[in-house]
């Protein structure tokens, strides 16, 4: 008899609310397709552009993961979570923009730019109780990027994953394609890094 | 556990991934270790700091976009197929396939006789009274014209056979 918890075990999935869109979506259902690209396309685009640090490019990214989710309808069969493998598909489009333009600048561009020219980089924090905290300045920001950017990539997506998505380790790891023990030692030392860079900045 | 220990395990520890055992090793600890404490308390803040990245917005209309990018992908047999699918499997798309057919057919063979009846009159119209009466009379030159060949044989046949009656 299969042990449930063996990690051989084909895992039920069908319990995902976004799995059965996809299933929907397969038997032609567009409107389950739509649902599915209304709630995670800002989600792909925000991992895009934290990871890659263009606006564009995450726009980019973010529509074509979903043209390739939607071309795999067809042959579609759930062997994890839908949010998993999306953002297995939106990590290997960030790889593969990475590895074409080796030399781009990492900018968030866009970002401190309005229709009007430059705006101050002051961003709401809507996760801050204090009034006075409600606002991040531009130093901080700047120092966030240059901090993402200097993470090896394994550890850069980790973070990304965890802190923004809130992905669990074993989701992380099926992400990376690596271990659960794997994906604790990256946080770990993500973690390190961002805890030297990071305690400089002011409370 | 002691402080390099629960250094290790700090980050794990803000994740809640570590056992239930451990992660109450850790917080009995911290509970009475300040440099531990002050240790977890700098990771917190960085790790905290990183929220303060805030979400950007796609730019609006992403939806329509992807769709229109999806069509633009397929090619142009697909994108037809796909127009004409809701309609080819609409209920009423039979009966009106075969009301419009014979439309088409019986409109096709009417305009042909009709430009066969214009033809033939442009060519009337365009004869002399002479040519008329010749056409009218066609059946009845192509007989005169044998029976007047009918004399001639006739003739020739005497002139051939002239000798015989020559007795």
């Amino acid at each position: 008899m299969a042990n449930p918890n063996s990690p051989d075990t084909p895992k039920d999935y069908s319990s995902d609310p976004d799995v059965l869109l996809m299933l929907e979506a397969q038997k032609g259902n567009t409107a389950s397709f739509e649902a599915l690209l209304r709630k995670y396309f800002s989600r792909i685009f925000n991992f895009a552009y934290r990871y890659l640090g263009s606006r564009e490019s995450a726009e980019d990214i973010a529509q074509e993961t979903f043209i390739r989710v939607h071309r795999s309808l067809a042959s579609y069969s759930p062997q994890s979570k839908f949010q998993t493998w999306l953002y297995v598909i939106a990590r290997n489009l960030c790889l593969n923009e990475l590895r074409n333009n080796k030399n781009r600048a990492y900018s968030l561009d866009g970002m401190l730019e309005t229709e009007d020219g430059e705006m101050p980089a002051q961003f709401a924090d809507h996760n801050a109780a204090d009034p006075a905290n409600e606002l991040v300045n531009k130093e901080t920001l700047a120092k966030l990027i240059e901090v993402i950017e200097s993470l090896p990539e394994n550890q850069r997506t980790a973070v990304l994953l965890q802190r923004f998505d809130g992905l669990s380790y074993d989701e992380i790891a099926k992400v990376l394609g690596c271990s659960l023990q794997a994906v604790k030692s990256l946080l770990n030392r993500a973690k390190e890094s961002l805890k030297d860079k990071l305690s400089s900045l002011p409370e | 556990m002691d402080c390099q220990q629960t250094k290790q395990r700090i980050p794990e520890w803000m994740d809640s991934a570590l056992s239930a055992e451990e992660a109450a090793a850790v917080g009995q600890h911290l509970a009475r270790c300040s440099e531990c404490r002050t240790e977890f308390k700098t990771y917190a803040k960085a790790w905290n700091t990183l929220k303060a990245w805030p979400e950007a917005e796609p730019d609006p209309g992403y939806v329509s976009r992807f769709w229109t990018r999806l069509s633009l992908e397929k090619p142009w047999y697909e994108r037809l197929l796909e127009n004409l699918r809701p309609v080819v499997t609409d209920k009423w798309f039979a009966p009106a396939f075969v009301t419009v057919a014979m439309v088409i057919l019986v409109g096709s063979m009417t305009l042909y006789n009709t430009s066969t009846v214009v033809k033939t009159e442009s060519v009337i119209s365009s004869l002399s009274a002479d040519d008329i009466e010749f056409v009218e009379n066609i059946e009845l030159a192509e007989n005169l014209d044998v029976i007047q060949n009918i004399d001639l044989l006739e003739d020739l046949d005497v002139i051939e056979n002239l000798d015989e009656f020559n007795v």
